[in-house]
């Protein structure tokens, strides 16, 4: 019953072959003259600043999940919108009472959210800002190059760029 | 007008579980004003009376409208599901019995505890209730996702923590494998609706490689939420880390919710026992034998409590094994409804032991101090008579001593196996139980036997001015395990009409 996906097999075997084969070649056959600009991270073109492993407030989290509570409530209603007109008036009642229901649910949420306070966005005396200003105080001065390069100066146009 | 009125006789359904909703819709809409104020001692009402009025309606509704599927073949209502559903309320109602109390004496309570309690019933229920993998996959997660959140309840202590994490990914793999299963059943059998898998099953589904391992990984997804051997290695740490009445609440109803649905599946896939009834076996007699044998070791009673919990997801597959029976002769059809009562049987008198065990933790836990080990049990017989020989009670009915509604129920585990004529299964049932009890009495030694550490508590003190007046949640959620441990005991035909599984 397999049979069938063998030629899927061996399309990827080869795939991986050749994807492989071009990996080795060039790390072996590639000329290797690293400078410091070359081996910093790479991003977009643009300098880069601090290091990625950096604090963020913890409410991008709160927005991501606010997000999703209003975007899937949006991505239902669409398909309901469309549907809607297609039935009878019984079934037209039953529709709206549906979707009154699940907005409804949506709204409980809403109200929970603005309730508990979690859309106050912070001021400077709120903690969690304070914690964030003080990860900001003890970041350790940017570095670029490797490790063997030692702290460095960009030229002062690259971070005027950035 | 067809629509409308088939809307109405599905939602009547599915009643319990709207109540569990809209109850806990309004502690989250009320979560702003019960956060702090005289309204704090609201939500734990309003979560017990949820719990409770689920309950009523269910009762109410068990007499009409039975053996009916409802959402076009998405859930059903049967006797499995009614008795398993009374079990899991109950279990719901004092377990908020046990938090009100707890969670005040630890400053842990929010109300959102309450809302999340139910909302995890509420996916229990839809577990026992689907007709359907899908739904039943919908139900395992809304239940799992409370219990997550409520094993990391007290954000601030690093175990809680632990134990949410832990439990969090060694769930989702469950719910992975589980999916993945569900997805191969689809492959096997065009559908996941539990009829049609059925009668794959009989043209020979479970024979072919996608179907042996379809059946597999749903055993396997199962297991993990019932913590059985080799997949409880989360169990002891979840158990230990998550706050005390978090941990009789998840304990409970995670086992009666994946229990439940275990027999309904296996039921199912009754038709090709070939495939899934050794595995089941082999772990249902590991289970015992790790489960037992590692509980010994323990001095933490949250951790041992966990490793017996293990064994007895042990003995509750040997009920599940006994589905696989169904299809050899009338001896084994009788077996398998046997088990199914059974297992409901147990589940109620695990349920009412180990909520009672952890409300004597519970009780015994104060703002400073958060009774875990055998020490902290030591010399409770003298010190606080009461709780002390409560906590004795339900130690004998997990060990299964007769006169205890736990002996009741190992026996008609027990019978039911042996009618399905295995008898490698039922001797590891009674050698391991045995096994069992030495570790239960050591307990017992602890309280009657060994004088207190400490020195004695007057009987004013011992953090009772710390916590006046709040005893009453917990000492009613006691209460009400010790009779109902000794009433069933002596008496299970009692409450039969609400337990009893007929097809």
């Amino acid at each position: 019953m397999l049979g069938r996906y063998i030629p899927l097999l061996v399309a990827v075997v080869i795939a991986a072959i050749i994807a492989g084969a071009m990996v080795v070649g060039s790390l072996i056959l590639g000329p290797k003259k690293p400078t410091r600009f070359k081996e910093t991270t790479y991003e977009c073109g643009m300098t880069p600043v601090g290091s990625a492993r950096d604090r963020f407030p913890i409410r991008f989290y709160l927005v991501a999940m606010l997000f999703i509570i209003f975007d899937v409530e949006t991505v239902f209603l669409y398909p309901w919108a469309v549907t809607f007109e297609l039935g009878s008036r019984a079934e037209r009642m039953f529709l709206l009472t549906e979707m009154g229901i699940f907005v409804g649910i949506l709204l409980i949420a809403y109200f929970y959210v603005v309730g508990t306070g979690s859309l106050e966005w912070g001021t400077e005396d709120d903690a969690s800002s304070k914690a964030l200003g003080k990860a900001k105080a003890a970041r350790p001065p940017i570095r670029f190059g490797n490790e063997n390069s030692g702290p460095v100066s960009l030229p002062s146009g690259a971070r005027k760029a950035a | 007008m067809g629509a409308p009125t088939q809307a109405i006789r599905d939602l009547s359904g599915i009643l319990p579980i709207l109540v569990l909703w809209g109850v806990a819709l309004v502690i989250l809409l009320g979560a702003p004003l019960l956060r702090r104020g005289p309204g704090s001692r609201l939500a734990a009402p309003l979560g017990g009376a949820g719990a409770l009025g689920a309950l009523l309606v269910l009762l109410r509704g068990s007499s009409d409208g039975f053996g009916d599927t409802l959402f076009a073949g998405a859930a059903l209502t049967d006797t499995l599901y009614s008795s398993g559903a009374f079990v899991l309320l109950l279990g719901g109602f004092l377990s908020v019995l046990v938090a009100q109390t707890y969670l005040r004496s630890r400053d842990l309570e929010k109300p959102e505890y309450y809302a999340i309690m139910l909302l995890s019933l509420s996916g229990a229920l839809l577990m026992m209730q689907a007709n359907d993998l899908i739904v039943l996959f919908l139900g395992l997660e809304l239940m799992s996702f409370g219990l997550y959140v409520l094993a990391g309840f007290a954000r601030t202590d690093a175990k809680s923590d632990e134990a949410a994490l832990k439990y969090f990914l060694l769930g989702a793999l469950a719910s992975a494998l589980m999916l993945y299963g569900i997805m191969l059943t689809y492959g096997v059998a065009a559908s996941t609706e539990l009829s049609n898998v059925q009668s794959a099953v009989a043209r020979g589904a479970l024979k072919e490689p996608m179907g042996i391992a379809a059946a597999l990984l749903l055993v396997i997804g199962l297991c993990f939420k019932i913590a059985a051997v080799p997949f409880h290695q989360w169990s002891p740490d979840v158990y230990e880390g998550a706050p005390t009445s978090a941990t009789a609440f998840l304990a409970t109803t995670a086992k009666i919710g994946a229990i439940v649905a275990f027999l309904r599946v296996c039921d199912t896939i009754a038709g090709g026992y070939h495939t899934w009834l050794p595995a089941i076996r082999a772990i249902a007699i590991l289970s015992m034998i790790v489960g037992n044998l590692i509980a010994i070791a323990q001095t933490n009673v949250k951790r041992m409590l966990a490793y017996s919990g293990v064994a007895h997801a042990g003995y509750l597959l040997v009920a599940v094994a006994c589905m696989g029976f169904r299809l050899m002769g009338t001896k084994g059809t009788q077996a398998s409804i046997l088990a199914m009562t059974g297992a409901v049987f147990y589940l109620l008198a695990y349920a009412l032991a180990l909520i009672g065990a952890f409300g004597v933790l519970a009780y015994l836990s104060s703002r400073d101090k958060d009774a875990q080990t055998l020490n902290d049990l030591r010399g409770l017989a003298s010190s606080q008579p009461a709780v002390g020989y409560a906590m004795v009670l339900f130690m004998l009915s997990l060990a299964g001593i007769p006169a205890t509604a736990g002996f009741i129920g190992k026996w008609q585990v027990f019978y039911a196996v042996l009618t399905g004529g295995d008898v490698a299964l039922a001797v590891t049932m009674a050698l391991t139980s045995a096994m069992g009890v030495y570790y239960y009495l050591r307990v017992v030694w602890y309280i009657v036997f060994e004088e207190s550490a400490a020195p004695k508590p007057s009987p004013t003190g011992h953090g009772v001015e710390a916590r006046p007046r709040a005893m009453t949640g917990v000492g009613a959620a006691i209460t009400i395990c010790c009779i109902a441990t000794i009433g069933l005991g002596i008496l299970p035909a009692a409450i039969s009409s609400f337990l009893t599984v007929v097809r």
